[in-house]
């Protein structure tokens, strides 16, 4: 690459100022008896995205409260139908009720996939930068093979092959995000991911814990560092900054911040936790942000998103 | 793009920036291409939203928040948009976010006040309202039958005792039934509804039949003032209250209330204790009987028990005996002037009860 720019991100949010927007949403959850959570969660996504600049401009989430009560509504719906059914299968199921009860784990773990389908599916058509819409192209049927098939593998390993599983789920749903006519790329494999884990597990045994600081920034290194992002033979690196003494620091006060403050304190420790994030991701390359065009379709239905947070999935693959 | 503060207007339609003049006039924003005004867009400001970041200010001109505009701080136009387009002018969430944060804070605060004052006052109150008589004496039931499935019951005490229980008039509203339960351990309780369940170690200390009295005259007392009614529903009420929070807190929060929760249930319990003591010895003084019954249980039962030292009491449900004495004490020399005579029959329910043993 012979021009090689570098690319700037930061948050500039503070703890304070979302202190009070989570302020305001928790009064008023609390006097609505939780109605008033989607347009909650719409407020403080808006804050965060708007407060993450990247080359100066700051991403943009788009998506309304109104959407995401319409797919809190039928969120809900969905799983107290789920719920009715399976205590009416149980109480004249008799002898049955065992394989009701199997066959209701086995609808939970479906929905997994198409939780996950949905979810990118809303965020990243209501997440924009300069204007120009991400997007989320995956197929649903192409995620659920993946996951059934890697399950099945997992299960007959007993749970080794889990780091696959992690790895090819997060590669197809990282390779489909898009931002206009531009596409990410990730290329994390099972083994690496597989023996990272190893290592970090039997480390922070033997370290009683110590090193479970470094295994996290192993995993976040591992996440930004095989990420691309590219435009026909124009790309974008993402290189991780982070160390282990700084994510002992920012995992220890954030522990000592929620202990102290009895959880009131959780508006900085997002902020100290994304500022952290933002600082320690380097972006270069040689792609022209100038020629990106809006090319990924609006999608509105919200219904994923909020079942994600019924089961309460983080936003993270 | 120059160095000097701008005004860059994105299109939705590609990510490169375009430097553009604004004019705001009557409500609209004017953004053109060049200086002199050649207008190519015009923008409602009362469907616009603006963001503050890193020092810039964000116009988005609809709810699909593309397209918009960036001004530098530095810009001159800059105080003049920011102040047209205020965030959250109209919404609710806009009034309650330019509120100072401690009001917030007070607000929350009174708002928990509130909620708590309700859980753990009004509707257990309420709830004691709506429960009948004969509803408690189901639930009691319900609650005798599954105590006794893994219970000894001493028959013979049993009849004899609801024999010399039968003497006394110890309650208008509910049917009082007493159950011995053969195991050496001092302890009495009651049952919403009208079941007393007595344990044989108790009738061991018990020497004369007054103490008797007084003991039933407690017992009847819990059930005549819906005690164990009202505990239940209040800790019903209180363990609501703590899911509900469990859910906005997290588990540090969860972790204080629940032992807040606890003290409370414990002063709660010693409050209907001492109740149960005056009404008791109310009770005796009805039935012609003595009070000094109570204060002779009272100490009969301090020096069977090894109480809880001193320190821990106040982790006790029942009140520091010292002090259950002290009060009886004074209800005796209050009630001095009474005359008390036992009935016969009840005497001779006596003797057969300590005949038996």
């Amino acid at each position: 690459m012979e021009n090689k720019t570098h690319y700037k991100l930061g948050y500039h949010g503070t703890g304070m100022d979302m202190f009070r927007i989570e302020l305001v949403n928790f009064i008023l959850c609390l006097v609505t008896l939780g109605l008033y959570y989607p347009w909650a969660k719409a407020k403080t996504l808006e804050y965060l995205y708007s407060q993450t600049i990247f080359e100066g401009q700051p991403f943009v989430f788009s998506g309304t409260g109104k959407e995401m009560f319409r797919g809190f509504i039928k969120a809900f719906l969905f799983l107290a139908i789920l719920w009715a059914a399976i205590l009416i299968s149980i109480w004249y199921g008799g002898e049955m009720a065992q394989l009701t009860i199997l066959l209701f784990y086995l609808v939970i773990i479906a929905l997994i996939p198409l939780i996950i389908h949905g979810s990118y599916k809303y965020r990243m058509a209501k997440s924009s930068w300069r204007g120009i819409r991400f997007g989320y192209t995956g197929e649903r049927s192409e995620l659920v093979k993946i996951f059934f098939r890697d399950l099945f593998l997992t299960i007959i390993t007993f749970g080794i092959y889990g780091a696959w599983l992690a790895m090819n789920i997060r590669r197809y749903v990282l390779d489909h995000v898009r931002i206009g006519n531009a596409n990410f790329t990730y290329h994390g494999s099972g083994g690496d991911f597989f023996l990272l884990n190893l290592k970090g597990y039997f480390l922070s045994i033997f370290t009683l814990g110590i090193y479970v600081f470094w295994w996290q920034k192993d995993l976040f290194e591992y996440f930004v560092s095989y990420l691309r992002l590219r435009q026909g033979d124009r790309k974008i690196i993402f290189r991780s900054k982070a160390t282990g003494g700084g994510f002992a620091g920012l995992m220890i006060v954030n522990f000592l911040i929620i202990i102290f403050t009895l959880g009131f304190g959780y508006a900085w420790v997002i902020t100290r936790t994304l500022r952290y994030v933002a600082d320690n991701i380097e972006m270069y390359g040689d792609l022209s942000l100038d020629e990106l065009v809006q090319s990924q379709p609006d999608y509105s239905d919200a219904m994923a998103d909020d079942m994600a947070d019924f089961f309460d999935f983080g936003f993270i693959v | 793009m120059s160095e000097y503060p701008q005004i860059l207007f994105f299109d939705a339609y590609k990510a490169s920036p375009r430097e553009v003049y604004v004019e705001l006039t009557h409500g609209k924003i004017y953004v053109s291409n060049t200086d002199d005004y050649d207008t190519v867009l015009v923008f409602d400001i009362t469907a616009a939203s603006v963001v503050e970041a890193d020092r810039r200010l964000f116009i988005f001109f609809n709810k699909g928040r593309a397209p918009y505009l960036s001004i530098d701080a530095d810009h001159p136009s800059y105080p003049e948009l920011k102040k047209a387009i205020h965030p959250d002018r109209k919404t609710w969430f806009g009034k309650f976010f330019r509120l100072k944060w401690p009001v917030l804070v007070a607000i929350l605060l009174s708002i928990f006040v509130g909620i708590y004052f309700i859980m753990a006052r009004v509707i257990p109150a309420a709830a004691l309202k709506i429960i009948s008589v004969q509803q408690e004496a189901e639930i009691g039931n319900s609650f005798y039958r599954s105590l006794m499935a893994s219970e000894k019951i001493d028959t013979a005490a049993t009849r004899i005792v609801n024999d010399f229980a039968g003497q006394l008039h110890l309650s208008d509203k509910y049917q009082i039934t007493i159950t011995v339960i053969k195991e050496n351990e001092l302890n009495a309780y009651a049952l919403p509804g009208g079941h007393i369940v007595l344990y044989s170690g108790i009738l061991k200390v018990i020497d004369d039949p007054d103490m008797l009295v007084a003991l039933l005259g407690h017992e009847a007392s819990h059930i005549n003032k819906r005690h164990s009614l009202q505990s239940i529903l209040s800790s019903m009420s209180m363990s609501l209250l703590r899911s509900m929070i469990l859910s906005g807190f997290g588990d540090v929060g969860s972790i204080v209330l629940e032992h807040a929760g606890m003290f409370e249930q414990l002063r709660y319990s010693r409050r209907l204790e001492r109740e149960a003591d005056r009404e008791g010895m109310d009770l005796m003084i009805r039935n012609r009987i003595s009070p000094v019954g109570m204060k002779k249980l009272m100490l009969q039962l301090q020096a069977a028990d090894h109480d809880l030292p001193g320190i821990f009491s106040f982790m006790s449900t029942h009140p520091m005996s010292e002090e259950r004495i002290k009060t009886a004490d004074a209800f005796i020399t209050a009630h001095k002037s009474a005359t008390f005579a036992a009935s016969q029959e009840l005497i001779e329910s006596w003797r057969q009860l300590k005949a038996k043993k």
